[in-house]
């Protein structure tokens, strides 16, 4: 991480009835999102389908998957922004400086 | 005056019969309150002879004094009547009132010494949770080392959460200062995620 930017951790949440080509395309939109701010994906994980502990839009469940992103502090609001408007991601969280 | 003695009298022999039959006037003084007795018997005896068992054992006396002192009585007894009344609405008053007084503190006591948890219904007690006890756990969590509150370790979060999904205090937690601030955080970072309820489940309805 250079000096412009921080280590953010990024969770979001993605519907669980998208399979295959359209998981994969959900997953390249947010990418793209980080991509776009110049941001750099440096741990990727994923945490597979999980069971919402309420129901969110009718839906049960929902596929979890976390990153670990070098961004300019600025971008992150860009970067909400655009994760708020998407369609597909249910929730999402951004912290800073991830421990584990 | 010796009408006024007489009322006084009987309202002191009255108030001195129900409280206690003989104490108030013996109780006390028991010395001054004989020998009036026996002084208004004796004159009473000499003035009125027909009187009937002028020397009787002391419960009569009180009253016979009562009664007999005013009808034949001229100086001495009065003397020895006031003196009697004297000692007599003195001791019967405070006699009186512990004779209130005593009564009165059983009632008080009872509801006091009651205790108030054993009035409450049993489910409502059942309801009231650990605070009600005094001797309630106080850790009601373990401890966890700071490194491991994190969003992500739902097992450590759901610990500090109680079954309604509320966040639980410090108090019963008993979890340092700093800590409990990265545990709120982190509660509500996995609750935004769905990874913690916000609410029971059945509220939110069924999943």
């Amino acid at each position: 991480m250079s000096a412009d930017t921080r280590t953010y951790e990024l969770v979001y949440v993605l519907p669980p009835e998208l399979r295959d080509l359209e998981l994969e395309n959900a997953h390249q939109e947010v990418l793209q999102v980080v991509d776009r701010n110049d941001g750099k994906i440096v741990f990727e994980n994923s945490w597979g389908i999980r069971k919402l502990a309420y129901p969110i839009d009718k839906k049960t469940e929902g596929h979890y998957t976390m990153l670990h992103i070098d961004l300019d502090p600025s971008k992150v609001a860009e970067v909400e922004r655009l994760l708020n408007l998407s369609e597909n991601v249910m929730r999402y969280l951004v912290i800073r400086d991830p421990v584990a | 005056m010796s009408d006024e003695q007489e009322t006084k009298e009987t309202t002191a022999a009255n108030v001195e019969e129900p409280t206690t039959a003989v104490p108030p006037s013996a109780g006390s003084d028991d010395a001054p309150a004989a020998a009036a007795a026996e002084v208004a018997d004796a004159s009473a005896s000499e003035a009125a002879p027909a009187t009937p068992e002028p020397e009787s054992d002391p419960e009569p006396k009180a009253e016979q004094t009562a009664e007999a002192t005013p009808e034949a009585k001229p100086e001495p007894a009065p003397a020895a009547t006031t003196e009697t009344k004297a000692a007599a609405p003195a001791t019967a008053p405070s006699d009186g009132r512990s004779a209130r007084a005593r009564p009165a503190p059983p009632p008080e006591p009872d509801p006091t010494t009651l205790d108030p948890r054993k009035r409450v219904p049993p489910v409502y007690r059942a309801n009231q949770g650990p605070s009600q006890s005094r001797f309630r756990p106080r850790h009601v969590a373990t401890d966890v080392p700071l490194e491991q509150i994190h969003y992500k370790n739902i097992e450590i979060l759901s610990q500090f959460v109680d079954r309604q999904g509320r966040i639980l205090s410090r108090r019963k937690t008993r979890v340092s200062a700093k800590k409990q601030r990265r545990l709120k955080t982190a509660i509500k970072q996995a609750r935004h995620l769905a990874m913690l309820p916000y609410t029971p489940s059945h509220i939110r309805g069924r999943r």
